[in-house]
């Protein structure tokens, strides 16, 4: 049995390494550690304006910005019990689902040298940077700015979208779809354009529970919160634990989290698995998941933009500021994302907590990397797309 | 200009990645300039932390309980010839300001503080995120030496706190304020409107980025005359 | 981002410049009409979809306008003595319109921000990429609204409502009264109810611009021209060259007055600055 082995993985959203624990050239396990700073964004809401909320936690991630906004929209408006009108929701989730697709989009950037063969690299960050613009632009246009995006608010949007600007969207969004569709027809689903390394991928497999709450928004009733239990790495490993072990789980500056007890898959494949029977239990699959969901978004942003009525109001009336307790729940572009607020009597926030894809995704990688080959053991954390801003915000222990 | 092409990397120690996308997105419109790595780009470690640079943007707010990041900061200092604060948690705080600590898993992490706080940094560009022009910008202030640009944000690096409350208490109450509007347009968050000509800092929308004070041009001659703040 | 080496800043040319256009001379009474001739020019030859202005409402008053036409243009001409904060309204506008290229005709301190949102953008909602022409009016300063106002009323008996229009000429403000009067105030004087904020800028002619534009007393039916980019220079030249304006090079002794003008205020921002040191 070999040691231990500490790797800090490149091409992810953050810092973070991988510990393995080999026989051999097989990987018997493995430890995804997080080892960002915790900039501690629940405790700094404490005593703090709900308003004040929504653009800080928006900070905690500068790639799933959007997501955190609309969570903690959610759950604000679900504290105080108001409710945006029909087409500030449906203008809410395109900004959701844009910062899907952008999110998407950025981890092709990062799977490059892992999926393709060398020679396609370079067009292949053409028709990536390309696509990514026009994402950006879309998200411009109706979220106010393309990270960051200060047009979600509580109650809805801060301003809608003139109706004399849908055809620049429906212009921008026919050539984002085109971009994407090229790349997942004429690229990823090209097996002669991908590496080798794929077709290992393609051999292991990883079933786990899934977990996912709505195919393109999120649904605070089809998961139970009260079962998602957050727990140090330190606790999901059998005693004893190696004085070696102990100090590479100590140094993780994020937690886990389990539903229902067990270590469960949140992101694409399982919101592709549960809502689209989407068939595909291989570690190759994840990506294919995600890829696929690219276009379904696409699809579905098309829906909304014939659907919305822009002549309409795109915020609430009345935001009352008062006591209440609210959860929001929204499908990040890695999963299942959980907001929780407890406002005081003047409105102010008493209690804040936020459960992150990544933090249940965090021991499903330990899992992942179960007897593959030693040199394939960077690659897989990748195939998760971690968020380490996220999974290190930070989250209280239950005890 | 024959030779090498100038060596730049990218790192992050702490921020929200937001300014890690930014600079990804510059890419393609420096790669004429200059031979740039991100955690985005890069296969091994390695290639970020090892060698030296010519350019070292640095994006997120240094955690001063955290003894491994401040020797990350430090060892990035050591190898680059230039090291940019990029972003606005890198340059002023931005919104880990607001950070109290406190917090498991590291309820120790309870300061986070600009990178100038730590080491020497040559210019502070802020943002929340800057966009992917700022960088090209720069670089070709840097290629140039366009001295103005350069005094500027070289100027901007001895800060160590900006913000909307700053603006207000030092402009505003102050009676330098003309009304010029500039401010309204540079807040990433909305935080301030004009309100008969004077601008009103809606606070709970201030997360500290310092982006109106830099673009406020009463502001910005105090500064670069040398008052102290 | 200024630093001032010349009173004047960089520039190409200097020239005392006049309009062709009649119509417009006639409207302008107080200054050559190159401003808006230019602005027109450039609606005309299609240089920019839109010409950023601002217009009188009342007195001292202002709005911004997005001026498409000439008629508009001509309509907002005019010195306004007050700094509109127009630039959330023009960004706005510039999105929900789309607009692609603008020409922003602003004072110093509005034209510098703009230059720097061009050079150095800081926010991905920023459009200095829509900014096509600069063109920098000369300013000794705005007036602080409410003071102006009640020392108007105090010192000349004029109620705020009262106020139609403000001109200058030569050393004299001329405030048109609604009831059809002129009253005739000391520059001296009311330069003393200038905004604070204003007292410390030193910048006289808008050095950031493209093109500068402004009146000197001694010549009150002419502009003073002073072209600073290649992109102002061709833009001044072609204007010249299709007739819309006719100019020649500023002679010395008027270059010399403009420098000392520029210069004075200079020394004028130094003085209150010190204060704040």
């Amino acid at each position: 049995m070999s040691v231990t082995v500490g790797e800090r993985i490149t091409r992810i959203g953050g810092e973070a390494k991988l510990y393995i624990r080999c026989d051999g050239d097989t990987v018997l396990y493995g430890l995804f550690i997080c080892e960002a700073p915790v900039r501690g964004f629940e405790k700094l809401l404490v005593g703090k304006n709900p308003f004040f909320a929504v653009e800080a936690s928006m900070r905690i991630c500068g790639i799933c910005h959007t997501s955190h906004g609309i969570a903690c929209c959610e759950a604000i408006e679900h504290a105080i019990g108001i409710y945006p009108p029909r087409d500030g929701l449906l203008l809410r989730e395109a900004c959701g689902i844009l910062n899907r697709i952008q999110s998407h989009i950025l981890h092709q950037f990062l799977i490059l040298n892992d999926f393709f063969k060398k020679g396609f690299k370079k067009i292949l960050l053409k028709n990536l940077f390309k696509a990514l613009e026009f994402c950006n632009r879309l998200l411009s246009r109706i979220g106010g700015a393309p990270t960051h995006p200060p047009n979600i608010t509580i109650g809805g949007l801060m301003k809608g979208v003139p109706e004399a600007r849908m055809g620049d969207i429906q212009r921008d969004l026919g050539e984002l779809e085109k971009l994407v569709r090229e790349y997942v027809r004429e690229f990823f689903l090209d097996d002669d354009k991908l590496s080798n390394k794929v077709d290992i991928l393609r051999e292991y497999n990883l079933e786990l529970g899934k977990v996912a709450s709505h195919m393109f928004y999120g649904d605070r009733f089809n998961i139970n919160v009260e079962e998602v239990s957050v727990v140090h790495p330190m606790d999901l490993i059998e005693n004893p634990i190696s004085e070696e072990l102990r100090g590479i789980l100590a140094k993780s500056s994020a937690l886990c989290a389990l539903y229902r007890g067990k270590k469960v898959e949140v992101g694409p494949r399982s919101r592709m698995t549960i809502y689209r029977g989407f068939k595909g239990s291989t570690l190759y699959d994840l990506q294919r998941a995600r890829v696929l969901e690219m276009e379904l978004n696409i699809e579905r942003l098309k829906e909304i933009f014939n659907e919305v009525d822009l002549s309409a109001p795109v915020r609430t009336g009345e935001i009352p500021l008062r006591k209440g307790s609210g959860i929001g729940v929204f499908e990040a572009p890695r999963g299942t994302l959980i907001h929780k607020v407890k406002l005081d009597d003047t409105g102010h926030i008493e209690s804040y907590k936020v459960i992150v894809p990544t933090m249940f995704n965090i021991p499903v990688i330990g899992e992942a990397v179960r007897g593959i080959p030693k040199s394939m053991a960077s690659v897989i954390p990748r195939l998760f797309d971690p968020c380490i801003p996220c999974a290190v915000h930070m989250v209280e222990v239950r005890t | 200009m024959s030779g090498e092409k100038i060596k730049v990397i990218h790192v992050d120690i702490g921020g929200c990645e937001g300014c890690s996308v930014s600079f990804l997105r510059s890419l393609p419109l420096i790669s004429d300039k200059c031979a740039a790595k991100t955690l985005y780009t890069v296969d091994s470690i390695d290639e970020l932390l090892e060698n030296d640079v010519d350019i070292a943007f640095v994006s997120g707010s240094v955690c001063l309980n955290d003894e491994e990041t401040i020797e990350t900061l430090k060892s990035v200092r050591r190898r680059a010839k230039i090291l940019i604060a990029f972003g606005s948690c890198a340059s002023f705080g931005g919104v880990t300001r607001f950070s109290r600590g406190g917090q498991e898993p590291k309820p120790s992490h309870r300061t986070f503080a600009p990178l100038n706080q730590v080491v020497e940094v040559e210019y502070s560009i802020p943002g929340c995120p800057p966009p992917p022009q700022t960088v090209n910008s720069f670089m070709i202030a840097y290629q140039r030496q366009i001295v103005t640009q350069l005094a500027f944000f070289s100027k901007l690096s001895e800060f160590k706190k900006l913000s909307g409350f700053d603006l207000i208490d030092d402009i505003v109450l102050t009676g330098l304020c003309m009304g010029c509007g500039a401010c309204e347009v540079s807040c990433p968050t909305g935080a301030i409107k004009l309100i008969e000509r004077r601008p009103n800092l809606i606070v709970e929308k201030c997360i500290r980025c310092g982006t109106c004070y830099v673009r406020c041009p009463r502001a910005m001659q105090l500064l670069i005359r040398g008052v102290k703040k | 981002m200024m630093f001032l080496k010349n009173p004047l800043g960089e520039y190409k040319g200097v020239y005392l410049a006049q309009t062709t256009s009649k119509e417009i001379l006639a409207r302008r009474e107080i200054s050559g009409g190159v401003v808006t001739s230019i602005a027109c020019y450039i609606l005309k030859k299609n240089f920019s979809d839109a010409v950023v202005a601002v217009k009188r409402t009342r007195g001292i008053e202002g709005t911004i306008i997005l001026a498409r036409t000439c008629e508009e243009v001509i309509e907002a001409a005019g010195s306004k003595w007050t700094l509109v904060p127009y630039m959330k309204a023009l960004r706005d506008t510039i999105i929900e319109e789309n607009i692609r290229r603008v020409t922003v005709i602003g004072l110093p301190c509005q034209i510098n921000f703009l230059r720097q949102m061009k050079e150095f953008p800081l926010l991905e909602t920023d459009f200095g990429d829509r900014v096509r022409f600069l063109i920098g009016l000369f300013c000794i300063g705005t007036f602080a609204h409410e003071v102006f106002k009640s020392f108007m009323r105090s010192m000349y008996g004029v109620k705020p409502s009262e106020i139609e229009d403000v001109k200058i000429l030569g050393d004299k403000l001329l405030v048109y009264v609604s009831d059809g009067g002129i009253v005739k105030v000391p520059v001296a004087e009311a330069l003393k109810y200038l905004q604070t904020g204003c007292l410390l800028c030193p910048d006289y002619t808008a050095v950031s611009s493209d093109i500068s534009a402004g009146v000197l007393p001694d010549m009150p039916h002419y502009t003073v021209v002073i072209t600073r980019t290649s992109v102002g220079q061709k833009l001044f030249e072609r204007a010249i060259a299709d007739n819309v304006i006719k100019a020649k090079p500023l002679d010395e002794k008027l270059l010399e007055k403009l420098k000392r003008r520029a210069l004075s205020k200079m020394h004028r921002a130094e003085k209150y600055a010190m204060q704040f040191m």
